[in-house]
């Protein structure tokens, strides 16, 4: 004879119609035989009718739009393969774009024409020569160069100028003492022209 | 040994063979996502998308909720689909775990904000059900569907997630098991008790079930 307890066991496999030909029997022989065991497997089985009958939730298109549109921006990064090649690319990929790597390269010369302005040993670059003291010495000696050349030049440019103009003004002189002797040869041949005509 | 499973499948019924075809799909799309193919990952929320707001919207009875929370779990899917095994379940199993632990987080967050407005807000639902009497056939679809969440809301959140996964989603008893983290035989018992409380407050309701 089934027990109670054991008839609650059943009654799921029972509403899904999944019980043996000999456990049925047994389960139904309870039901008629216990009215409380025989609610419950009516409450059970019009509550399993009445889900059964309930339309079926509609999602909101938005909602797939949604996730799409938030999952989008980390697709690159989250699910970009596995292995070291797949963390190389899940963790340079934000780098490894035109825009950064030209960014990159740019800075890298910036930086190349920094340190030669600042007077850094390409070769033999070491810890000592990135001490800011020594950096800002060596440039303070660049600009101190930089400084005297651009004076020397200054002054030699005026030496130039002074030396240029003198001689133009020189070669300005010769030219018109020459264009005045010029001017008197000719007059002095038109007269012996003239005067040739007039003897004969 | 292959071969006797390759003929377990074949004599599968048709239901079982759609089954099989679906969970080989579910790995397959998920393997692609692995690989990097967005397209799969549409898919992917494209197929699941719809039973995990229903889960959602189920359990918590809100449309704003439910759609927060279905995003939420996507959410979690993209960051954690690494960790997916297809030899220790189906996907459906695992979504559907994802979906009750993060449901079961926000019900536990939400607890004070429920007593406040479960005062306000479901009383009204109740008492516009109890004005007319309906019959079985006049309490179809939308309508059963509303009258179903005021009863649904009303359960336990044990028995509410039980009958959920086994009644509107359709799961086999091994896979709420697995979900819920409790025995086959404590799924069965729950879905007995919450039926029939289910069946109680929808006559309170004086809907004919």
């Amino acid at each position: 004879m089934m027990q109670c307890a054991e008839f609650e066991i059943l009654l799921a496999d029972y509403l899904d119609g999944a019980l043996a030909p000999g456990e049925r029997a047994a389960f139904t022989a309870h039901m008629e035989s216990c009215p409380a065991c025989r609610a419950l497997a009516e409450d059970a089985k019009s509550a399993v009718g009445f889900m059964g009958r309930a339309a079926d939730v509609e999602m909101p298109a938005v909602v797939m739009t949604n996730i799409l549109h938030a999952t989008n921006s980390g697709w690159e990064l989250t699910l970009h393969g596995k292995g070291i090649r797949g963390w190389i690319n899940r963790t340079f990929a934000p780098v490894l774009q035109p825009r950064f790597v030209l960014g990159a390269a740019l800075t890298v010369m910036s930086a190349t024409m920094l340190t030669q302005c600042a007077g850094l040993p390409k070769r033999t670059l070491t810890a000592q020569d990135l001490d800011p003291v020594r950096i800002v010495g060596a440039l303070e000696n660049r600009a101190e160069r930089v400084w005297d050349r651009a004076v020397k030049s200054y002054e030699s440019m005026r030496l130039v100028y002074e030396v240029k103009s003198q001689l133009n003004e020189w070669s300005q002189q010769q030219q018109e003492a020459d264009d005045a002797a010029a001017d008197a040869g000719a007059d002095s041949r038109r007269l012996k022209t003239d005067q040739v005509r007039g003897n004969r | 040994m292959a071969g006797m499973a390759a003929a377990a499948v074949w004599e599968a019924t048709p239901a079982a063979r759609l089954h099989m075809e679906g969970l080989e799909l579910d790995s397959t799309l998920v393997e692609r996502c692995l690989r990097g193919d967005s397209a799969a990952w549409e898919d992917l929320v494209r197929q699941h998308s719809r039973r995990v707001y229903g889960l959602c919207y189920r359990f918590t009875g809100r449309d704003s909720e439910a759609q927060d929370l279905t995003q939420e779990v996507f959410l979690r899917v993209f960051r954690s689909l690494g960790t997916f095994r297809s030899a220790e379940g189906s996907f459906t199993t695992w979504l559907a775990r994802l979906t009750r632990n993060l449901l079961i987080d926000h019900y536990r967050r939400t607890r004070n904000e429920r007593i406040t407005d479960s005062i306000e807000e479901q009383l009204p639902r109740v008492e516009e059900t109890r004005v007319v009497a309906r019959s079985d056939a006049a309490v179809a679809g939308r309508e059963a569907s509303e009258l179903l969440q005021g009863a649904l809301a009303k359960l336990s959140p044990e028995l509410r997630e039980t009958i959920i996964l086994r009644d509107l989603q359709d799961l086999e008893y091994r896979e709420i098991s697995q979900v819920l983290g409790i025995p086959e035989g404590t799924v069965k018992s729950r879905l007995n008790r919450g039926r029939a409380e289910l069946a109680r407050l929808l006559k309170k309701y004086r809907v004919a079930v």
